[in-house]
């Protein structure tokens, strides 16, 4: 009877400590107004965020807010801050955002950051149409990014079926995947700005670009979950306000912005690149969303898309956002 | 006392917690069963463990299990993966059984591999995948190269143990009755070797494991077939969280399967032959 | 060089044998010249250290002596082989891999024998060595008395020219060895095997023994060559007398014998 007391006293404090420890992570108790964590990639899509990071827009707004932006290497990382409450505002591609959105997790966008043209490159000469990249390796983000579907997009427009490529997908982060597509380590790569100017200076061809294929889209945003949304309605929607007005200030000063992005960046690319960058059509930073139930009705399609649907975009998007009349 | 001059009947049994008295399988489904009762009580009252994004209950695990087993994409992960950890565990072996031939024959020879191993050994077996990616290109070459690398020295430095304490007297009785050169290699020291050599196999199995799943987690090839680590990243890309669960489960059962695979086989041969060593 | 003994099996001449030592070169054997008759019983005793042991080797083939010679059937330059089969002292000579028979049978077949026979020859000599019961078991079921039996069994299945016994009894207590002895008399009496035998112990090589070749000294010579054959049973006279003799000739005294520091 000793001994089974003990055990029982054992297993209790084990349990007891597992649950505390655990609930460290547990709760995603969105923080009292003094302290918020925003979370985005590498990349001048993000730049709307960058220049707030920069000209540290909260901060002054706030007095008092601790505010930590932190880089982080994919959505998928970003999608896990956000479930565990360890990151408040995750920016990121509308792939992972629809698939957290189908499976289940409550969160929506409360600022789309732009859309862009997300090109197909290829080192090699001869690889010059889609059906040249039958059984070859190409890279994106991740499987459920955007640039993946469009992928799927291309092979089912051009091959007759959306899974004609899968079999070389290869899933690798964006400045992995150009050293490896300019080392000839694999053939082709679907990425997005910078990094697929970049590999087009650096020798690399356009294979195809996504727009042709799918028409206009949104590439990245800003979301939150409806918790935080519900707990700090006022702060989010001052937040969509804040977004905007870095957007404006891209086009009224791309100057000051190309600068901002080469500090950012660590001094390269440099700020006549970015200028250089931002004033391409392939890239448009805006609020509006555009394409997001066609990107989701595309993903479902093709089974990327696990879970509940939206039934308009409005269900994808926080109300300051209406207002643009988004897709 | 008068028991020195009467018998007495046989002394009490030692009187243990009841919790001993039962027998071992009922013992062990108790405690399984208990662990299982604590995983639920954690999912249905911890609001980390609630959450089915990122914990799944015993219920949804088992599903997950078994849909995972029923449609074969479990069983065609696990298989990839096995394939992969097979051909690996062969060229080490290989190459373990070739470093032990070269160094029993030789002082140099011997001291190449102790310096080797002593190098390598305690790389953990994903640390040199980055290179094999650089060396092989992102293919499965790569993770039979990390798996290789993981398998050799432990193989080859049981087996030349092995091989060093072979009973001289054993040796000499082969060299009695006629037997010299290979013959002698094949029919007397490798048997006499084989407790070492099953202890080899055991441990570089066991790295080999280790170092296939997480090679394919590091790996992260998307497309095609993949392995359990595959698997597993699938599943955290589209927050299958009861499927990673229940790959982790099918892992731990295969684990406790090997573990039983290489009991049968050390009661065949070193048990049965009383050639096991303490 | 002939002598005598024209037809003897074994041939030993001023042999010595010495081994290296982080030291130096050891000699253990000074100047050894004895020789063996086919169907001989023949009996190396010495005290221990005497370099009996390694005479034995020298004689299987394992090392060769650094003077002298060792003639063998005709032949000097000795490997190990079946026709020297030898019983070693360690009980674990035997395969732990295979079981009784098969540890009988496949030195056969590996010299030639089809598997049948082999295997009904092996049945056959551990029927020889009593060990008919524990056919199908493995060494390390057996006692240690049971072992030797074994090692025996296979040695002389082989059909040797000779049979070298390397103290094959002397890891066993007083009572097996003393059975296991006259076991060996009467199996070496079917069989008319010639025996080469090497112990400290005084009474074994009295009943063992034809002839015995006693070594003595550091390093060891051969002092005296004794013939035992008729000595008699161990409460006759003779075999005091003779035992006597060969006490005084190993230069035991009788305080050693009695603190039981030689083997009686």
């Amino acid at each position: 009877m000793k001994r089974f007391r003990l055990a029982a006293i054992f297993v209790a404090a084990l349990v007891s400590t597992v649950v505390v420890a655990t609930s460290a992570f547990g709760g995603g108790q969105a923080v009292a107004p003094d302290k918020i964590v925003i979370a985005y990639q590498p990349g001048m899509g993000y730049a709307p965020l960058i220049i707030m990071k920069t000209q540290r827009t909260l901060e002054r707004r706030y007095p008092g807010l601790q505010v930590e932006y932190r880089v982080l290497p994919s959505g998928t990382a970003i999608t896990n801050g956000m479930i565990s409450g360890q990151i408040h505002v995750g920016a990121m591609g509308t792939g992972p955002f629809l698939v957290g959105y189908a499976r289940g997790i409550d969160w929506k966008m409360i600022a789309p950051l732009n859309e862009a043209d997300l090109w197909l490159m290829a080192k090699d000469p001869n690889i010059k149409t889609i059906g040249d990249l039958r059984g070859k390796r190409i890279a994106t983000p991740t499987n459920t990014s955007i640039q993946a579907a469009m992928l799927r997009k291309m092979a089912e427009v051009r091959l007759g079926d959306s899974k004609a490529l899968n079999a070389g997908l290869i899933a690798m982060d964006h400045p992995d995947a150009m050293q490896a597509l300019l080392a000839g380590q694999i053939d082709a790569h679907l990425t997005s700005p910078p990094f697929q100017f970049q590999e087009r200076n650096r020798g690399a061809h356009v294979v195809a670009r996504s727009y042709s294929y799918f028409g206009a889209h949104s590439f990245l945003g800003a979301v939150v979950t409806e918790k935080f949304y519900n707990e700090y309605t006022q702060f989010s929607n001052q937040l969509y306000r804040d977004v905007a007005a870095a957007i404006k200030l891209t086009k009224t000063n791309p100057k000051k912005v190309a600068q901002i992005l080469q500090d950012d960046a660590g001094g390269a690319p440099s700020a006549r690149q970015f200028k250089q960058w931002i004033g391409n059509p392939a890239i448009t930073y805006t609020t509006r969303p555009r394409g997001l139930m066609r990107t989701a009705s595309f993903m479902s399609r093709t089974g990327q898309l696990p879970g509940r649907m939206p039934a308009s975009w409005r269900d994808l998007v926080f109300p300051p956002v209406y207002p643009t009349k988004g897709s | 006392m008068s028991s020195i001059t009467e018998t007495t009947a046989l002394p009490a049994r030692p009187r243990e917690a009841g919790w001993s008295r039962l027998p071992l399988w009922l013992r062990r489904v108790i405690l399984l069963a208990a662990i299982i009762g604590l995983w639920q009580a954690y999912v249905s009252w911890s609001e980390f463990g609630g959450n089915p994004l990122l914990f799944a209950s015993p219920a949804d695990t088992a599903t997950a299990f078994w849909n995972g087993w029923r449609d074969g994409s479990l069983a065609r992960a696990t298989w990839e993966t096995m394939r992969l950890l097979l051909i690996g565990v062969g060229i080490g072996a290989l190459i373990a059984a070739l470093f032990t031939l070269f160094a029993s024959l030789s002082q140099i020879g011997e001291d190449i591999l102790l310096l080797l191993t002593a190098i390598l050994n305690p790389l953990p077996g994903v640390a040199v995948l980055p290179l094999a990616l650089l060396w092989f290109g992102l293919s499965n070459k790569a993770i039979i190269f990390a798996i290789a690398n993981a398998t050799i020295w432990p193989i080859a430095i049981n087996l030349t143990t092995g091989f060093k304490t072979v009973n001289p007297t054993i040796v000499a009785t082969g060299r009695n009755i006629g037997l010299k050169g290979i013959r002698l290699v094949t029919d007397v020291l490798a048997p006499a070797a084989l407790p070492s050599a099953i202890s080899g196999l055991k441990t570089a199995w066991a790295f080999g494991w280790r170092t296939v799943v997480a090679a394919e987690l590091v790996f992260g090839v998307v497309g095609g077939e993949g392995g359990l680590g595959t698997y597993i990243n699938n599943a955290k890309l589209y927050l299958f969280t009861a499927q990673m669960f229940a790959a982790l489960l099918s892992i731990a059962i295969l684990g406790v399967a090997f573990e039983l695979l290489f009991g049968v086989l050390e009661r065949r041969t070193i048990v049965r032959w009383g050639m096991q060593r303490s | 060089m002939s002598s005598v003994t024209d037809t003897a099996v074994l041939r030993v001449e001023r042999v010595q044998l010495g081994y290296w030592t982080p030291d130096g070169f050891t000699l253990a054997v000074q100047d050894a010249t004895f020789s063996v008759a086919p169907r001989e019983k023949s009996i190396v005793i010495g005290p221990s250290g005497c370099g009996k042991s390694t005479l034995l080797k020298a004689v299987a083939g394992f090392i060769r002596p650094t003077a002298g010679r060792i003639e063998f059937a005709g032949r000097e330059k000795l490997e190990p082989g079946p026709d020297r089969a030898v019983v070693f002292q360690e009980f674990d000579q035997l395969f732990p891999w295979r079981s009784v028979l098969d540890n009988v049978a496949y030195p056969l077949r590996i010299n030639g024998w089809k598997r049948r026979d082999a295997l009904e020859r092996a049945r056959e000599f551990i029927e020889l060595t009593s060990l008919g019961n524990a056919a199908d078991r493995y060494p390390h079921q057996l006692s240690g008395g049971m072992k030797q039996r074994v090692a025996i069994a296979r040695a002389l299945a082989l059909d040797p020219a000779m049979l070298l016994m390397d103290e094959p009894f002397g890891s066993l207590d007083m009572i097996t060895r003393a059975r296991l002895q006259q076991e060996l008399n009467g199996i070496i009496e079917r069989t008319q095997t010639t025996l080469l035998l090497v112990t400290h112990s005084m009474d074994e090589a009295l009943t063992v023994g034809d002839r015995v070749v006693v070594l003595a000294g550091s390093p060891s010579t051969v002092t005296e060559i004794v013939d035992v054959r008729d000595v008699g049973p161990p409460d006759s006279p003779h075999y005091a007398e003779t035992r006597l003799h060969l006490r005084d000739l190993l230069g035991v005294t009788h305080e050693e014998e009695e603190l039981d520091v030689v083997d009686h």
